[in-house]
């Protein structure tokens, strides 16, 4: 170890999944001398232990529990928290996790039925088991949207709306001044039941850590991708065919769903929709329970008519798949990685009259990615099958195009931007545009591969109140932005703290004594009518003096002195520091001793005792 | 007797009088507190918004009212109820003049205030145009509003019921409303922030004397059961949201589980907003206790209400009328609102319930007065029982707080520091530092802690912290670095920016004569010098500028109509003078 420790560098990231990759996301943050894990995910095209983040990288190889501060989860789709039981229960670690409500009821459902497949269906051993499950989830900590939570003193994470999945959130994570914005997966654009995205205005993360899973589409029009699937689905159906539409069995199912059972209803279709027994029902109930975190519109109608309860979506009977006859089947899981949807694609794949749709990313390596890339021979569990059903690929899948991330960024104006969660080439192209527009430096670590960054210097300091009363009175402009602040900052070097002095000396040397400079100006025109002069000033120093011989602004910095017995010439005089107010002083005294057929009123000049 | 005022829509009842007609609403006048002058109004819990248009509405208010989701849900179901009841009540009174002293003076029951004051409630169009100002908010989302840090916490007393810590840069207050440590349905009750804050606002004090909630609900389930184990029906007027939950759970249990009380005993809850009140219960999982909140995980919801329903146990309607009408039957017990007994279904249901005196009113609210409640049914035989439900902290309980919490200062009303009850010393606001206001009474908090400097926390920009250049003091043990650069309070976030234009710093120096006509003169601009005694004038016809200084050298005007000559005599004299580092000009007195 070479570093020295005085140049600790204040944020250090390093990614132990989704660096470079889609899938398996885990991401080690350091920052302010904190640690912290967010998502924990699991890579679906791998079957052994690459699966699993490298978690002996983490704090070298001590326990996780003294290492790490809390491990934050950012929605529950497996390639974020598929690997959490592993971690806490077999790696061991005992602290704080933190996920939404909605993510802390799904994700041990999800967790299951994934533990099911494995060990049940591919009879592997060597895999966490349904206590280790509960286990884990009892260090679960829920989090309700932008709830300031304190891990510790100095530590807090927040999180805000995603609307990727139901209850899916990013996470603001700050110690002191720095802070950083981990997105987890989002999606700008609300859909049938989520809305977008939101970070609360004035969230300015030092650095926004963002998935790029879609960094160089743009995708078209929603209401253009949905007339087409529904389409497509519609055009099956009726010449005969089964459609079989790989979904996970929460979130983008629930959206397919709604759409088709409104189309359904509209077109008057009998054709039966079958969804996945067991989890369908159970996940709509979540969605029931949980509908404050869905969109508006399905928030306002929920007690007259909840929109997850189908009338033309059936749970799947027991050998639907075999019966003759057209059919739509939204099966789990989504990638045909294995358990029902692969089973029902093994007997479907070979009939030109069926299609799968396939709604969401498949990872690299799983059937479904095979599938998408248009692979006419796929080998699945040792045996050849001939493709020959119809395949699309549509991106309902629900997170932010090219759009909606530089949108996002444009929105938090973070320091640094740092791209995972996304193939390497879509990245570097999306992180050029980034650098170019908004001239924000963009990292992309691979895995393992640590990024360190050096946050602004960033200072606050306690100004006492007249201080700032007095700049803000040095600037004519109401916004207040651009206030002369002059001051003298002392470092006492005794107690080594920082303050703001006003700078009056305390005893003056006879040749070098502060020099009071003033500017002055003849301005004439008609006679002068001192009170209505001194109104229309009012607006800029409530406080002004009428005197004898004229007007006093500023306690003095600007006065405005007749220069003629007449009184129809006017000195203004002004110190330097008022030079800002000259233009519009000035403007307001020419207006009213220019004016024409000014009223020719003997007024008495008032007198300020 | 009434008839003697001949006014046709005064009623007398058992020697009361009452005015039949649209009920009114006697509320702080808007004037009074000058809504205009109001940026924020934060509500605590769901009871204290209901009479919020009142205060927002065609007022002048043009601020923003902060709210916790779940509360907001919650007040706006029970405007809604309200509403519709208002709408229901069909009679008008043609005219106000029982409101003349003369008239309602003479009443056996005189109003206790100025009926003329009283207001008619807000209309649908007033109740959505205040919600439209409504932002809601999480528990311990701070928000920032021209530079104070609020924060709901988690109060414990109602769902979504919260106090409020207000923080500026120096100091700290928190504002107690209705909070409950021992919170069994809802979170329970945040504590930590309170602890060292300089002010706690302390306010909504129990009313319940030498005994608790909980033992009140003991209570109020066994005469339930008694009610119905003798047959009688049970009428609960209750507000249809929060502590009603688990009552009807409760009641369902005593219904199942007690000997002599038939099975099929329904349960019904009568209330304009009843479905939207039960289904909202079933979404707010996350407002609730750990035990409530658990069940979700499950999936099941956290009562189970839709359970008692789909079995036919408990009965929803949305009005006495109709469906009701045909399917209720007794013994049984009903949930309806409103708890007053002036308006809503619940009243309607005294009548009907009213002639038998094995049924029983259960009035649950302790900030009625049963007798009041009960005042224009007290010719019928039904029994008023007075079980009130007080889930506000109580007197030792604050006093318990406060001690541990220990603010600087507690203040609240006048009414908190006497005792509740005769020669109870102990039913009244203890503490040490305590600072009673009375109605109408302003207090500077800043004056009760003689805070000496206000100080405003300003952020730094990077690129002005990087161009600060410290120099030591030639005696001192300090480091002082001078600034000059923006400040910009735009929005009211105070930062520290780099100019974008040059800023006049002080200057030092002496100003003599030989100095000025020495820099003059070598750059060949000829002077005409003017004295006298208070100051010295010079006169430059080339730029048409005349210059004058004092005798002490340390003021000087340069008077000219051209901008440029002005700048141009500035520079001459900037260039013989020292700009202001913070040392120069010092001298030490040692």
């Amino acid at each position: 170890m070479s570093e020295t420790p005085e140049k600790v560098p204040d944020i250090k990231i390093v990614p132990l999944g989704a660096g470079q990759d889609v899938g398996r996301s885990c991401i080690l943050i350091t920052i302010g001398g904190k640690n912290i894990m967010v998502d924990c995910g699991m890579h679906m095209g791998y079957q052994d232990d690459r699966r699993f983040p490298d978690f002996s990288y983490i704090g070298g190889g001590g326990r996780l529990t003294d290492y790490l501060d809390c491990v934050i989860i950012s929605h529950f789709h497996l390639d974020h928290c598929g690997s959490l039981p592993h971690m806490s229960e077999i790696v061991g670690y005992d602290g704080p996790i933190y996920m939404t409500y909605p993510t802390k009821a799904i994700c041990p459902v999800l967790l299951e039925d994934y533990r099911k497949v494995q060990v049940d269906i591919k009879g592997e051993s060597n895999f966490f088991n349904s206590d280790d499950i509960k286990n884990c989830m009892k260090k679960v900590v829920g989090c309700a949207l932008h709830e300031i939570i304190q891990v510790d003193n100095e530590l807090s994470i927040r999180a805000f709306y995603a609307g990727h999945v139901l209850g899916a959130a990013m996470f603001e994570i700050r110690v002191g001044d720095h802070s950083v914005l981990y997105t987890g997966d989002y999606n700008m654009t609300p859909d049938r039941h989520l809305g977008a995205a939101r970070v609360l205005p004035g969230v300015r993360p030092t650095l926004l850590i963002s998935e790029s899973t879609y960094a160089t589409t743009i995708r078209d029009s929603k209401r253009a991708r949905e007339r087409d699937f529904l389409r497509k689905v519609h055009e099956t159906v009726m010449k005969g065919g089964k459609v079989i539409i790989p979904v996970f069995a929460l979130g983008r199912a629930q959206e397919l769903c709604i759409l088709l059972e409104s189309y359904w209803e509209r077109m008057a279709l009998d054709v039966p929709i079958y969804f996945s027994q067991g989890l369908a029902e159970r996940a709509n109930q979540y969605y029931r329970l949980f509908i404050s975190w869905t969109n508006e519109n399905i928030k306002k109608t929920f007690v007259e008519r909840n929109m997850f309860e189908f009338k033309h979506i059936r749970p799947m009977e027991k050998g639907c798949e075999d019966m003759p006859g057209p059919q739509v089947l939204f099966s789990t899981p989504g990638m045909l990685h294995g358990g029902q949807s692969l089973k029902v694609f093994k007997k479907w794949c070979h009939d030109p009259m069926n299609m799968i749709i396939m709604p969401g990313f498949c990872v690299a390596g799983t059937v479904g990615a095979k599938v998408v890339n248009g692979e006419k021979r796929i080998e699945i569990d040792g045996k050849m099958h001939d493709i020959k059903l119809g395949v699309e690929y549509m991106s309902f899948s629900a997170h932010a195009d090219a759009k909606g991330i530089m949108q996002l960024i444009r929105q938090c104006e973070p320091q640094h931007v740092m791209f995972v969660h996304g193939e390497a080439e879509k990245m570097e192209f999306l992180k050029g545009k980034v650098e170019k527009e908004y001239r924000i430096p963009v990292h992309m670590p691979a895995n393992g591969e640590s990024v360190s960054i050096k946050a602004l210097p960033k200072l606050d300091i306690n100004v006492p109140v007249e201080k700032i009363d007095r700049s803000l009175s040095l600037d004519p402009n109401p916004s207040k932005s651009e206030c002369p602040f002059l001051a003298d900052i002392v470092y006492d070097q005794e107690n080594e703290s920082l303050r703001i002095v006003s700078s009056t000396p305390e005893e003056i040397d006879d040749d070098c004594q502060p020099i009071t400079l003033s500017l002055s100006k003849i301005l004439s025109g008609n006679r002068v009518n001192w009170r209505e002069l001194a109104n229309n000033l009012l607006i800029y120093d409530p406080n002004l003096q009428m005197k004898e011989d004229g007007i006093e602004m500023f306690h003095g910095e600007i006065s405005i002195l007749a220069n003629n017995p007449e009184e129809t010439e006017l000195e203004l005089v002004w110190d330097e520091c008022r030079e800002h107010w000259f233009e519009l002083i000035q403007k307001t005294i020419q207006d009213l001793i220019s004016r024409e057929n000014s009223p020719e009123e003997d007024v008495a000049i008032p007198v300020q005792a | 007797m009434v008839r003697k005022f001949n006014i046709p829509y005064l009623k007398e009842l058992g020697n009361r009088y009452y005015v039949e007609g649209q009920p009114e609403i006697f509320h702080v006048s808007a004037d009074m507190l000058k809504m205009n002058t109001i940026d924020v109004i934060l509500i605590s819990n769901y009871d204290s918004f209901l009479g919020l248009p009142f205060y927002t509405e065609t007022t002048g208010f043009n601020g923003k009212i902060y709210v916790t989701e779940i509360a907001y849900q919650y007040g706006k179901l029970l405007m809604e109820e309200m509403l519709e009841f208002m709408e229901r009540i069909e009679v008008r009174q043609p005219d106000k003049n029982w409101k003349k002293e003369e008239v309602c003076g003479k009443f056996p029951n005189p109003p206790f205030q100025n009926p003329v004051e009283w207001r008619p409630f807000y209309t649908t169009r007033d109740m959505h145009s205040c919600l439209t100002k409504v932002i809601t908010l999480s528990f311990n989302q701070t928000i920032d509003i021209f530079r104070l840090k609020v924060t709901p916490v988690v109060s414990g007393h109602t769902l979504g019921s919260a106090y409020w810590t207000i923080k500026t840069d120096n100091e700290t207050i928190a504002y107690l409303s209705a909070s409950n440590p021992n919170a069994t349905d809802v979170k329970k009750m945040e504590m930590a922030p309170l602890r060292n804050v300089d002010y706690i606002l302390a306010t909504s004090i129990s009313r319940l004397i030498d005994t608790t909630a909980q033992n009140m609900g003991i209570n109020l389930i066994r005469t339930i059961s008694d009610v119905l184990k003798n047959h009688g029906s049970v009428l609960l007027p209750m507000c249809p949201i929060g502590p009603i939950f688990e009552l009807i759970e409760a009641v369902s249990d005593v219904i199942q589980s007690t000997n002599g009380i038939s099975l099929d005993t329904p349960i019904y809850f009568i209330s304009p907003v009843a479905k939207s009140a039960i289904a909202m219960a079933s979404i707010s999982a996350e407002w609730m206790s750990d035990s409530r909140q658990n069940a979700v995980y499950l999936p099941e919801e956290p009562y189970i209400h839709n359970n008692l329903i789909r079995s036919g146990r408990l009965k929803i309607y949305d009005s006495l009328y109709g469906k009701f009408s045909k399917e209720f039957r007794t013994p049984c017990v009903i949930f309806a609102s409103h708890a007053s007994l002036r308006v809503g279904d619940a009243a309607h249901m005294v009548e009907v319930l009213g002639s038998d005196p094995k049924n029983a009113v259960i009035v649950t609210d302790p900030d009625l007065p049963v007798e009041d409640v009960r005042e224009p049914f007290r010719t019928l035989p039904i029994k008023f029982i007075n079980i009130p439900m007080d889930f506000r902290m109580d007197f030792g309980t604050m006093e318990r707080l406060l001690a541990d919490m220990k603010p600087r200062y507690v203040l609240c009303s006048s009414f908190y520091t006497r005792p509740l009850v005769l020669r109870r010393l102990d039913l009244q606001i203890i503490y040490e530092k305590l600072w009673p206001i009375e109605y109408d009474e302003t207090v500077q908090l800043a004056k009760l802690t003689k805070n000496k400097q206000k100080l405003v926390k300003v952020s730094v920009h990077p690129d002005v912290v990087s161009s600060l250049k410290f120099k030591q003091h030639p005696t001192r043990k300090v480091a002082i670095a001078s600034v000059a650069c923006y400040l910009s309070a735009y929005n009211d976030d105070f930062k520290l920016v780099p100019a974008k234009a040059n800023i006049a710093k002080k200057k030092y120096g002496k100003i003599t004569l030989s100095k000025v006509l020495t820099e003059l003169r070598s750059r060949h601009l000829d002077v005409k010098q003017e004295e006298n005694t208070k100051e010295t004038s010079l006169w430059i016809q080339s730029l048409e500028t005349r210059i004058t200084f004092n005798r002490f050298g340390n003021r000087t005007k340069i008077q000219a109509n051209k901008e440029e000559n002005r700048q141009k005599i500035l520079e001459i004299f900037k260039s013989f003078l020292v700009e202001d580092d913070g040392i120069v000009g010092r001298v030490d007195k040692k």
